[in-house]
């Protein structure tokens, strides 16, 4: 990340790194105050995260506090309660979205609790699977990787992909997503970025 | 100066945790000769049974509330005849031995009965921070400290001024004398149990608004309260209690100058040099025993 930072307007004016599994990061956050940031960008794990938020709210630091998916994942919301309001960050999928408000609904509905990243993708990812079988005809294992790389499957004619997504030749996928920020416990989008190699 | 100070600051609040916990061990091995190798999980069990009193709707203060009672029942009374007293007769190592099977036994059953997951748990103290003299100071970090060493100086008033007390003291020092004098051994003892399964609960509340509610919340926990006890004195009470604040302070400032990853050696380090240079502790007083 910091390499890809150079050259760029934004300075890495510290790294900091903490323990695997650690449970107190106080020491960490200071380092993070003390370093006098614009804003702090978080990567742990979800239990991590939301003891870092925490500690975060705790130190009182009003600096945004930015991360990945998991930083603001509805787990992490739930670990984190109030802690995790005003943190930011980038989601491939969520369900306050407007192509997956639908399904988000559903799976509370049939679950009783919200669905986080992993749910959305677990659904999809059958549909992309159903839909290349489909495409191929049979179930020919290379056949069917064959057909979802370089392939594209639009919502309108697969609606369980819920959102149109393309794979590149590697199998890497290439769709919308969002901009995040936490607000009263819950992920509010505030920006819709296109695919990465969307036509213009 | 003012990070050091802060780092300071936030490591007694943590060491005080640990100093329940420490309080807890040394409290069962003067009166009973029982070493807890499960303490750490004694910390783990009252904050599911707040989590489960949480989830069915009931505030924070009287889930605390009732999970003391529960805790006393099960960690207290049930321990205390279910493992404690069966295996008294054949000396500490079963014992030591059942208790840390015990712990393994706690730790699983919560995994596999409730959850696997982090559950989250609420704040017990508001998220105000203060600024003294440049030294940032949370409203947690004060609450938990306080609170903390108020519940050592009511458990120490309680066993230096009351009757009761002052009879578990005469168990703990001399159990046959003790008997002798007509004091109710075994109802002392429980007493003991009872009090270190009150203190867990509470090492539970103030802890787990950090750590999360984890089945393996107690792992590190029950390790560095057993150290902090070793450090202080195990026979000393007032030693458990300085034990868990040097091990939360030096933990902390080695986190902060030295590496996040040497935090947990720590405690180790500082059990290490101790028991070579003072085995009895920093505050303990050496035992002898003719043969």
């Amino acid at each position: 990340m910091t390499k890809l930072m150079e050259g760029s307007a934004t300075k890495v004016v510290a790294d900091i790194s903490t323990d695997a599994g650690a449970v107190d990061f106080s020491a960490a956050v200071l380092k993070a105050k003390q370093s006098d940031a614009d804003a702090i960008f978080i990567v742990t794990n979800e239990e991590e995260s939301a003891r870092m938020l925490r500690e975060f709210r705790k130190q009182g630091v009003k600096k945004p506090l930015i991360g990945e998916t998991t930083l603001i994942g509805q787990k992490v919301i739930e670990l984190a309660g109030d802690a995790a309001n005003g943190a930011l960050g980038h989601v491939g999928l969520t369900v306050e979205a407007a192509p997956l408000k639908a399904f988000g609904a559903k799976y509370k509905t049939e679950y009783k609790s919200e669905s986080d990243h992993n749910g959305i993708k677990g659904y999809t990812g059958m549909y992309v699977l159903k839909a290349a079988i489909e495409k191929v005809g049979k179930l020919d294992r290379k056949a069917v990787a064959a057909a979802i790389r370089g392939g594209c499957f639009s919502a309108k004619q697969t609606p369980g992909v819920l959102m149109d997504v393309c794979f590149d030749d590697k199998g890497d996928l290439d769709r919308e997503s969002f901009m995040v920020e936490v607000k009263g416990g819950h992920q509010v989008v505030t920006a819709t970025l296109p695919p990465l190699n969307a036509k213009k | 100066m003012t990070d050091f100070l802060q780092l300071f600051l936030s490591g007694l609040a943590t060491g005080s945790i640990y100093a329940l916990a420490a309080l807890g061990f040394t409290l069962l091995w003067q009166a009973s000769g029982t070493i807890n190798f499960a303490q750490g999980e004694f910390v783990m069990l009252p904050a599911f049974m707040m989590v489960v009193l949480l989830g069915s709707g009931l505030p924070l203060y009287v889930a605390f509330a009732v999970s003391i009672v529960l805790s006393v029942l099960v960690l207290g009374w049930l321990f205390k005849r279910g493992l404690v007293d069966p295996l008294f007769k054949y000396g500490m190592m079963p014992i030591v031995v059942a208790t840390i099977g015990l712990s393994i036994a706690m730790r699983n059953g919560v995994r596999a009965g409730y959850s696997a997951e982090p559950q989250p748990f609420p704040q017990v103290f508001p998220d105000k921070v203060f600024d003294v003299a440049g030294v940032t100071v949370s409203a947690g970090d004060i609450g938990t400290f306080v609170f903390a060493m108020l519940l050592v100086v009511v458990t120490q008033a309680f066993l230096n001024k009351t009757v009761t007390g002052r009879a578990m003291q005469a168990v703990a020092q001399n159990t046959e004398s003790a008997s002798v004098l007509g004091i109710n051994v075994p109802r002392m003892i429980f007493y003991t149990f009872a009090i270190n399964a009150v203190l867990a609960a509470a090492a539970a509340l103030l802890v787990t608004p950090t750590y999360l509610a984890k089945f393996d919340m107690g792992e590190g926990l029950g390790t560095k309260a057993f150290f902090a006890a070793i450090i202080g004195g195990f026979n000393n009470s007032r030693g458990a209690l300085l034990g868990g604040l040097i091990v939360g302070v030096c933990e902390n400032l080695a986190a902060a100058y030295i590496s996040p990853a040497y935090k947990d050696a720590v405690a180790l380090l500082i059990f290490m040099v101790v028991i070579l240079f003072k085995p009895q502790g920093l505050l303990g007083k050496k035992e002898e025993r003719k043969v």
